[in-house]
């Protein structure tokens, strides 16, 4: 069985609830602080950055935490090929660590997530479909095509954007958009992209909130009202859960 | 500039048998200040009821704890405070309403508690109408103030109301209800314990800093225009980034003390009155005195005078109370060092700044210089006026005839600004973080949370108050406030355990507006007597006044929180399902004084709904078991726009997508004698509910042997359409109208 660490920053608020996603997957792990420094993380097999305000997104949503001594070691094991996710805040930190889709010759990161169109945060229930063969990232490897989750997405800054035609030639060549939004994204990102992977597909950037629709008494009304009076199947991981089955596999 | 009068100045020489020190003056300036003394207002507030069965911990702390249930052998506790911050949200509305936010925050962690859900109940001048831009300005950057903390350090927004009128044009009103959990047998107190005599005053949080200077006596005092950029040093700057670190350090001190064995820790939130306040509150409430070293209280400048040092209210700070020796060393270790309190905010840090001792005595160095020396209970004492009362006025009269087309006049009342859909304001806050919620803001009458990961014992929660009604009579807007925050609660599966109020009135010293607070008393206590719930905490804000002297409306706002024993025995108020019948408890009547129908119609006056409780206790008993054997499908309250309003949003659900249906029978067959546009939109209280058809027959005779008035009075069709009074409307049509009004202001 795998070990997962959900990594705390300063300013992180979602880590508990990441972690009990993670267990009701079925997989192991632990909350590591930041205090805890990169070396915290050694013997951990797969890492996650969960939702938040990491170092309050001083500059830029996730331009601090990319920084962080601790992002050393979580840089090194996405090199190497280990899984890592990021949610929501966790998301901005990837993509200014250059780790999704990648950087350019000299390290430029390729992608930003902008301010939403709304020009604030939005807090509201969102579906998302897995856009890419399910292949083409190691955390959706499981899931048929076209497999619909429910997520919540509740962000200001969600908007992917592309640097150039030529990085969106290749988001597109290489299918790295995961999943995008149904009906279309309402924060204005770039082809309609809820979540983005890297090329060798070990690293997802993903702006909605699995973990916050990730059991049966988080669905919206209707999937509840299913369950009613079943308290054990009220309870039970479902939906956005399916995104962390990973961390109780063995990896390839 | 200080707010004590000159007879409190005499009172003060006289009390400590000199002229008081500058120091001192500033000190007894907040510890007697309405803000933190209820001076005019405590006298009356004993006639609240505060004790029953579901109470762990009464008023009189920083928040008060109801009972929530037992899991697996392990007694659990709601944390429940209610505050204001009106004024500083008026002067300066991001900031001061984020920092009521911060306030309340600290008010639960330091009863040991655990942050699991924040509302907001809302009072806006005339902001969603032409040619108010400062209301405006004032509605959409208070929403952002909220948002802009609340979102940071990762509280789910669970609820709250908002209503628009010209009487807060000068003066919003800004409330917030924060709830914790907490462990019965590890509630932390606001007060140092009998055996504390020379254990550590630690002070932890954000360095000391010129703002919030004078802010509890500043919030006493009425606004004034000229004074409003003067009062800006008042308001507090918030830091939501070092909050969200110092919860989580302190949830770690919590635990660490408890492994240390560390017996009734003393911890209080700085508020009103600062280091000073704060310090003197905690010992004096255990009995004790403290020597407190100003030199030893970590500030951002140097030169900040003793008196600033001493009852300045700078955000983000807390006091413990811990022996000397391994607690102290943890607690500096923790929040020091671990979390590194100095790399997240400029200065922050934990101090050790002063020592319990035992005589009653309260003293403050500076400089070497002694200047504060009193006894503590001076200090905290405070004084208590017996403010002249003059009867409130009560603004009632003979009820107008309305005239008009229902279907035209629902669209009208679902486009009103205090009816229509709240989802593009609560769109800005964060509903769902920590992943525990059940039925998010805006899907049910309360918001429904598993606060206990694995467990399905709930909490519901809904906060309410209309100023409509308070502006007509205080004492039964009070009264209908307790009953619509039940109401609430019951609606989507919850039972009611208990209350917390926010008084919000004018000016203590005008007979008339003491008047209506004290008749405001009499009602939020009567109708909590009569359905058998405590009040467990809560907080006055008086002053509340326009520029031109007159009171806000009178508002008392109450929340109820409920226990839920299983979540999954819950459901917000969307129609599940077409052929159910529609059942509705609760008689109509002709009152529509305070409606929004006699608004839309442009009639004045009327009379006030009257709240029976014995028959609400039956409904509220009824929608219980309903809920508990799975025979009602879900429920929501009758109240502003009335009935059909209700029967509106059942039928579009919180997205306006939910595509159920409804005919409903002529009101004359449901409601004979009551004239058919009060029928369909007067606010009596009620419940609408939505039974399967099979289950019918059976709720409606339970709910009459219950002493409840029920009646059949509809069935949800399987068309989007709405069926009553004559017309026939799409729901699209109906969505259209209710779902848009406020993306104008936060969409």
């Amino acid at each position: 069985m795998p070990k997962t660490a959900i990594i705390v920053f300063p300013g992180s608020n979602s880590e508990e609830e990441t972690l009990r996603a993670v267990q009701a997957a079925g997989g192991k792990g632990r909350l590591v602080w930041w205090f805890e420094g990169p070396d915290a993380l050694k013997g951990f097999d797969a890492f996650i950055l969960p939702g938040g305000f990491a170092h309050e997104d001083r500059i830029r949503a996730g331009a601090v935490a990319a920084r962080d001594p601790i992002m050393i070691a979580v840089l090194d094991a996405a090199r190497s090929g280990a899984p890592v996710l990021g949610i929501c805040n966790g998301a901005q930190v990837l993509v200014e660590a250059g780790l999704v889709p990648g950087t350019d010759k000299i390290g430029k990161p390729q992608a930003a997530l902008a301010p939403n169109v709304q020009g604030h945060y939005v807090d509201r229930y969102a579906e998302i479909e897995l856009a890419a063969p399910p292949e083409r990232c190691l955390f959706t490897r499981h899931l048929e095509p076209g497999t619909r989750i429910p997520t919540w997405s509740s962000h200001g800054e969600g908007r992917f954007c592309f640097r150039d035609d030529h990085t969106r030639r290749r988001i597109l060549d290489e299918h790295l958009v995961v999943f995008t939004y149904v009906g279309g994204a309402h924060n204005g990102a770039e082809f309609d992209c809820a979540a983005l992977t890297n090329p060798p597909g070990n690293v997802l950037a993903i702006m909605p909130h699995p973990e916050r629709a990730g059991w049966r008494y988080q669905q919206l009304e209707r999937v509840r009202f299913e369950a009613r009076g079943d308290r054990e199947a009220f309870l039970a991981p479902c939906g956005g859960s399916r995104l962390f089955a990973l961390f109780a596999q063995v990896f390839a | 500039m200080l707010a004590l009068s000159t007879s409190e100045l005499d009172r003060i020489s006289e009390l400590i048998g000199r002229e008081p020190s500058r120091v001192e003056l500033y000190a007894f300036d907040a510890g007697w200040s309405e803000h933190c003394s209820y001076k005019s207002s405590r006298v009356h507030l004993r006639r609240l009821p505060t004790e029953g069965a579901t109470v762990l911990l009464g008023v009189g702390e920083d928040a008060g704890i109801l009972d929530l249930g037992e899991v697996d052998g392990v007694r659990y506790g709601v944390v429940v405070a209610h505050e204001s911050h009106n004024h500083p949200s008026q002067v300066v509305p991001y900031e001061g309403a984020a920092t009521g936010i911060g306030g309340i925050v600290r008010d639960v962690l330091c009863m040991g508690g655990t942050l699991i859900g924040l509302l907001d109940p809302l009072r806006f001048g005339r902001g969603d109408l032409e040619g108010h831009a400062h209301q405006r300005y004032v509605a959409q950057s208070v929403v952002d103030g909220i948002g802009g903390y609340g979102n940071a350090i990762g509280v789910p927004n669970l609820g709250g109301d908002v209503y628009w009128d010209e009487s807060f044009d000068d003066n919003c009103l800004v409330n917030v209800v924060a709830l914790g959990l907490v462990r019965a047998d590890e509630v932390v107190h606001s007060r140092v314990p009998a055996s504390a005599d020379g254990w550590n005053l630690i002070l932890v949080g954000k360095a000391t800093d010129a703002s919030g200077f004078g802010g509890a006596a500043f919030s006493s005092l009425t606004l004034d225009e000229e004074q409003a950029e003067a009062n800006k040093g008042a308001v507090q700057v918030p830091d939501p980034f070092l909050k969200s670190v110092l919860m989580r350090a302190t949830y770690r001190t919590l635990r660490g003390l408890r492994e240390l064995n560390v017996r009734d820790p003393g911890f209080k939130d700085l508020g009103a009155g600062g280091v000073l306040g704060c310090s003197a509150e905690l010992v004096a409430a255990g009995g004790m005195g403290a020597d407190i070293d100003l030199d030893a209280v970590h500030v951002s400048v140097g030169d900040l005078a003793a008196e600033v040092i001493a009852t300045g209210e700078t955000q983000e700070r807390m006091l413990w109370a811990v022996p000397a020796g391994a607690p102290t060393e943890l607690l500096l270790r923790i929040y020091n060092e671990q979390f590194g309190l100095p790399h997240v905010s400029r200065g922050a840090r934990a101090s050790v700044i002063g020592r319990v001792r035992a005589d009653r005595r309260y003293t403050m160095r500076h400089r070497g210089e002694v200047v504060v020396d009193v006894p503590v209970d001076a200090l905290t004492s405070g004084i208590r006026y017996e403010r002249e009362i003059a009867e409130a006025p009560n603004r009632e009269s003979s009820d107008p005839v309305l005239h008009g087309d229902a279907a035209v006049l629902l669209l009208r009342v679902l486009a009103h600004r205090d009816v229509c859909s709240r989802e593009p304001l609560i769109r800005r806050y964060d509903r769902v973080v920590r992943g525990t919620t059940v039925i998010p803001a805006g899907h049910g009458d309360a918001g429904v949370i598993a606060p206990i990961p694995g467990s399905a014992l709930g909490v519901a929660v809904s906060v309410d108050g209309n100023p409509r009604y308070g502006k007509l009579n205080a004492r039964v807007a009070g009264e209908l406030a307790v009953c619509e925050s039940a109401r609430n609660v019951a609606a989507v599966g919850g039972e009611p355990i208990g209350l917390t109020d926010c008084l919000n009135f004018g000016d203590p010293t005008k007979s008339p507006q003491m008047g209506e607070l004290v008749e405001a008393i009499e009602g939020i206590g009567d109708a909590a007597r009569a359905l058998g719930l405590p009040y467990v905490s809560g907080n006055v804000s008086l002053y509340n006044e326009s520029a031109g002297g007159s009171s806000v409306a009178p508002s008392p706002i109450i929340a109820c929180i409920g226990r839920v024993a299983d979540v999954s025995h819950t459901a917000g108020f969307a129609f599940k399902s077409p052929n159910s019948v529609i059942v509705l408890l609760g008689p109509r009547s002709g009152a529509l004084g305070g409606s929004v129908i006699a608004e839309v119609c442009g009639a004045d006056g009327g009379m006030l709904p009257r709240a029976s409780f014995g028959a609400l206790r039956g409904e509220l008993d009824v929608v219980r078991a309903g809920f508990a054997d799975l025979t009602i499908y879900g429920a929501h309250d009758v109240s502003d726009g009335g009935l059909l309003a209700c029967v509106a949003e059942m039928c579009m659900g919180a997205d306006g997508c939910n595509g159920v249906g409804a005919r409903l029978e002529p009101a004359a067959a449901w409601a004979p004698g009551v004239p058919e546009l009060a029928a369909w939109f007067g606010e009596a209280g009620g419940f609408v509910v939505e039974v399967p058809p099979e289950d019918a027959e059976t709720f409606i005779a339970r709910a009459r042997t219950a002493g409840a008035q029920a009646v059949r009075i509809g069935q949800t069709l399987a068309e989007p359409r709405l069926i009553a009074g004559g017309s026939d409307v799409a729901l699209s049509e109906l969505a259209s109208a209710w779902l848009t009004p406020l993306e104008d202001l936060y969409a």
